[in-house]
């Protein structure tokens, strides 16, 4: 997909955040949306009643780099995206974006959440002119910028439709562009296929590749499913629970573009193999803790 | 039986299988009316029944003509009708005003609700009858009390709505919101309010249907015109061809007055109707 | 209150056209008895006080209170009473209709009992003085007859004076928020307003005097008399108990009167003095019922009412004054008194 064949005719060009701003991310990012997770910490509740969910988590993510989080559920993955997104404070540690800490919420992190959350009162076009309008307060930029992300998801022809009209996958999809719309430094992806069928979320994983390619930003995705995580990113990394950390960090060493034909290469299944036993180990010291403390409980 | 014969309950209906089914539910709510129609035709025409306690179709339609054209004790039937409208419509969207707003704030902040919720959850059951005496004496037998009634009548199901549905956004809509760089008050106007527009729309169709029944009761003191006055004040004389002819404007006049609020709804949340 | 909600109970009745059929069977007492009568001063009340129908019928008795002879014609539509009371443009008004009752015995003659309070400071001398006025009486009653008649006696077109229908206790909350300046109804709520700025212009006694005279007339369901002609006796028996009563120990009265509607004495006893009430034995002469053969002068009072309340479009036809004579029947009360 050519990206100068997306603009439209009387495209104007705003100065910053804008296509322009886009087209420089194109090529592989260098200075702009570096993610540096640094022994981030939560804990909820308490005295006797805390809990620590995630435990010195560290973790750098280079600008335009795709990382993968794999974990079995309940690992505490979601809610360090949380936190980089601004939503949850850390306890401990920090975590910024092109050296700036985070405090809050902000249009420099775009979020894709595991449903939609498409506004359903608001057209697909609104939808994904939603976060330009926020930062530029123009509608008629915010539109166009809009439509260009809506091409670039390949649902140009959907704009006028509302969310409710279309199918989970395609949903998504909108769900996507009005994240990157607003040029995020980093996109943050929370499950966001995992609530479609097998089959929509392997085209979806080849359309969110595709699109990456055409928009190089940093991506923070995470996943429970192995294949997904490494069919997608140039890294892997796999959490334990209980309380949430990293055991293992794994690059993906299988060259893009990458195809569904990838996941039958050698590479593929080694790491496959890999990150199962990984995951089995974590899933079965959870388990036996559980009932453990069930024993201890009953005893 | 065929396997064609078997139809899922829940499979999805083609166009005309629709269109059908919409014909046919149509067919059967004509045949309703026709029928009680028919039985009202043929049990007066027969003097099966007392023309005191119903009177033929052909008595309330001459009290139809008889009052558009002569009128009903001093006023003609629109301006009945007329008196009556702009009392449910002036109770009703004075309590629109501050019922809404305040149903938001109080779904918003527990301590606004602790203010007020006892207040209207108080008066709520009271029957609208019981609570006018005491109206008539703070607020007379004008137009005040009456339209304090209706209005009266119309709030509750508009604030509880509204807090409902204020206190029902989704908090993944405003997380997504936030995300995407909006502000409070952005936050506010494109989020918070269209989020709960469609809750708020039922409060505003159930208040109004509500309000609507109150009015004969609100007619009764003191009035001289209006379709619920006209008919309390007939049904005095036993004038019954005035009654059920009041019952029947009164009841269409209903229907009208939700057909119209439909309407709005469509045209205020028009994405639930796609 | 608990009028108006049995009247809007029963309008709904009317409007659907429900008939509740009563029960049959061949029984000559009835289960129990349903008693309607009006929130006015008469010897109904020392009847009611002293459980004269209980003793006489040996049945349970529910009285049931109505504002205004107007909610009794609702209820009698709806077919929820046994005995009721109601004056005579109300009878009027339900005879014409056809309504299924028949008047059996005299309540009382309506006297300074019901008169039209003005308000002092408004300075209203006459009638004249009511143009442009905001008044009140319950609309079909007696008083609302009187109103427009006292108006139309004076030369005054009734449409000049603000009329509205207002029960007497509404009529009470209106006149002290200063909202009506004249109200025609009868005790108890009449000595209310008087007592609040009012002074008495006219009475329904002095308008009888100019022949109009009203009254209230006691009624039994048709359906009923026909099933339960002892029961219809009995009732007689006990009310005519209750009128001697009141006729031979007023101090009594008084008493029972002041009791039954939570009021001074002095005030019972000046209410009692403005009610003219007619012993049974002279109901059935010529004045009143009349009797079986030669009917009285109620059955004239109701036909000049009806002839007036059609003038005022209230009434779509007049009937023949033997129709109305048909609907007065003086025979139970001719058995009760042995005449």
């Amino acid at each position: 997909m050519n990206w100068t064949s997306l603009r439209g005719p009387k495209l104007e060009v705003p100065a910053m955040p804008g296509p322009m701003a886009a087209r420089a991310h194109l090529a592989p990012a260098q200075d702009r949306g570096r993610l540096a997770i640094q022994d981030l910490s939560i804990a909820y509740g308490e005295g006797a009643g805390r809990r620590t969910v995630v435990e010195r988590f560290s973790l750098d993510v280079a600008p335009g780099e795709f990382v993968c989080v794999l974990g079995p559920s309940g690992c505490g993955k979601s809610t360090v995206l949380n936190v980089v997104a601004g939503f949850v404070p850390p306890s401990r540690g920090r975590v910024m974006v092109d050296g700036e800490p985070i405090t809050a919420p902000g249009a420099d992190r775009g979020m894709v959440f595991q449903q939609a959350t498409l506004f359903p009162w608001k057209s697909v076009l609104d939808n994904v002119a939603f976060g330009p309008l926020m930062t530029t307060g123009s509608s008629s930029t915010a539109e166009q910028t809009a439509r260009t992300f809506l091409s670039l998801v390949g649902l140009a022809a959907f704009e006028k439709n509302y969310p409710m009209e279309l199918s989970g996958g395609m949903q998504q999809r909108v769900g996507i562009a009005r994240a990157l719309a607003n040029y995020p430094r980093v996109l943050l992806m929370d499950e966001p296929f995992g609530a479609l069928d097998a089959q929509t979320r392997a085209m979806m994983q080849e359309a969110l590749l595709n699109i990456w390619a055409e928009f190089r930003t940093t991506v923070l995705f995470i996943t429970h499913d192995i294949e997904e995580a490494i069919f997608l990113g140039d890294r892997v990394v796999v959490m334990g629970a209980s309380p949430g950390r990293i055991v293992a960090d794994i690059p993906v060493d299988i060259p893009r573009p990458r195809s569904p034909e990838d996941h039958f290469s050698d590479a593929f299944v080694r790491i496959k193999r890999e990150c199962f036993e990984l995951i089995r180990a974590e899933t079965m010291k959870a388990f036996e803790q559980q009932s453990g403390m069930a024993a201890r409980a009953a005893g | 039986m065929s396997a064609a014969d078997v139809v899922e309950p829940s499979a999805p209906l083609s166009r005309r299988a629709r269109k059908w089914r919409l014909g046919r539910e149509r067919a059967l709510t004509g045949l309703t009316v026709a029928g009680l129609f028919l039985a009202w035709l043929l049990s007066t025409h027969y003097g099966l029944v007392n023309p005191l306690f119903l009177p033929s179709p052909a008595a309330v339609w001459t009290a139809f003509v008889r009052t558009a054209t002569e009128g009903y004790q001093g006023s003609l039937l629109h301006e009945h009708l007329l008196a009556s409208l702009g009392r449910v419509l002036t109770g009703y969207v004075l309590a629109c005003a501050i019922g809404i707003p305040l149903g938001i704030v109080m779904g918003l902040s527990r301590d606004v609700k602790a203010v007020f919720d006892p207040v209207i959850e108080f008066y709520r059951p009271l029957p609208p009858l019981a609570l006018y005496t005491l109206i008539v004496m703070w607020l007379g037998i004008g137009d005040t009390s009456k339209v304090a009634l209706l209005f009266l009548a119309a709030l509750p199901p508009l604030t509880i709505s509204s807090m409902q549905a204020a206190a029902g956004v989704d908090p993944r809509f405003v997380k997504a919101a936030r995300s995407l760089g909006a502000g409070k008050a952005q936050l506010f106007r494109h989020v918070f309010l269209p989020a709960c527009l469609p809750g708020i729309c039922t409060g505003m169709r159930i208040s109004l249907g509500f309000t609507y029944t109150v009015l004969v009761a609100a007619e009764i003191v003191a009035a001289t015109a209006g379709l619920g006055w006209m008919i309390w004040d007939a049904s005095k004389f036993l004038i019954s061809d005035v009654v059920i002819m009041g019952l029947f404007v009164l009841a269409l006049t209903g229907v009208a007055l939700d057909f119209a609020i439909r309407r709005c709804e469509r045209a205020l949340t028009p994405w639930r109707f796609r | 209150m608990t009028t108006k909600r049995t009247s809007l109970w029963t309008l709904a009745a009317l409007a659907a056209g429900l008939v509740f059929a009563a029960p049959a069977g061949a029984q000559d007492k009835p289960a129990a008895i349903t008693i309607g009568y009006l929130n006015l001063v008469n010897a109904q009340l020392v009847t009611k006080a002293l459980g004269l129908h209980e003793k006489e019928s040996g049945v349970p008795i529910k009285w049931v209170k109505f504002g205004s002879g107007g909610d009794v014609n609702r209820a009698v539509a709806a077919n929820q009473i046994d005995f009721g009371g109601v004056g005579n443009p109300p009878f009027a008004i339900g005879v014409t209709r056809d309504l299924p009752y028949t008047g059996i015995f005299v309540l009382n003659m309506l006297g300074p009992v019901e008169a039209l309070v003005v308000r002092t400071d408004k300075n209203i001398k006459s009638m004249k003085d009511l143009v442009g006025k905001q008044g009140g009486a319950p609309f079909g009653s007696t008083t609302h007859y009187l109103f427009i008649a006292a108006l139309r006696e004076a030369g005054v077109d009734p449409n000049s004076v603000k009329l509205l229908d207002l029960s007497p206790s509404d009529a009470v909350a209106a006149w002290m928020r200063k909202d009506i300046d004249a109200a025609w109804v009868w005790e108890p709520n009449l000595d209310k307003m008087v007592k609040s700025g009012g002074e008495i212009l006219l009475d329904s006694g002095e308008m009888a005097k100019r022949g109009y005279p009203t009254w209230d007339i006691g009624v039994v369901m048709n359906d009923f008399a026909k099933k339960y002609p002892t029961a219809v006796a009995a009732y007689l028996r006990a009310e005519c108990a209750g009128i001697d009563f009141w006729l031979k120990n007023p101090e009594e009265t008084v008493k029972l009167v002041a009791k039954e509607l939570s009021l001074p004495e002095a005030d019972a006893a000046r209410m009692i003095k403005g009610t003219r009430v007619v012993p049974c034995a002279e109901q059935i002469t010529a004045d009143y019922l009349g009797t079986t053969q030669n009917k009285g002068k109620f059955a004239d009072t109701m036909l000049a009412t009806a002839t007036f309340l059609k003038d005022q479009g209230r009434l779509p036809a007049v009937k023949s004054l033997a129709d109305y004579a048909g609907f007065i029947d003086p025979g139970y009360l001719q058995k009760v008194v042995g005449k």
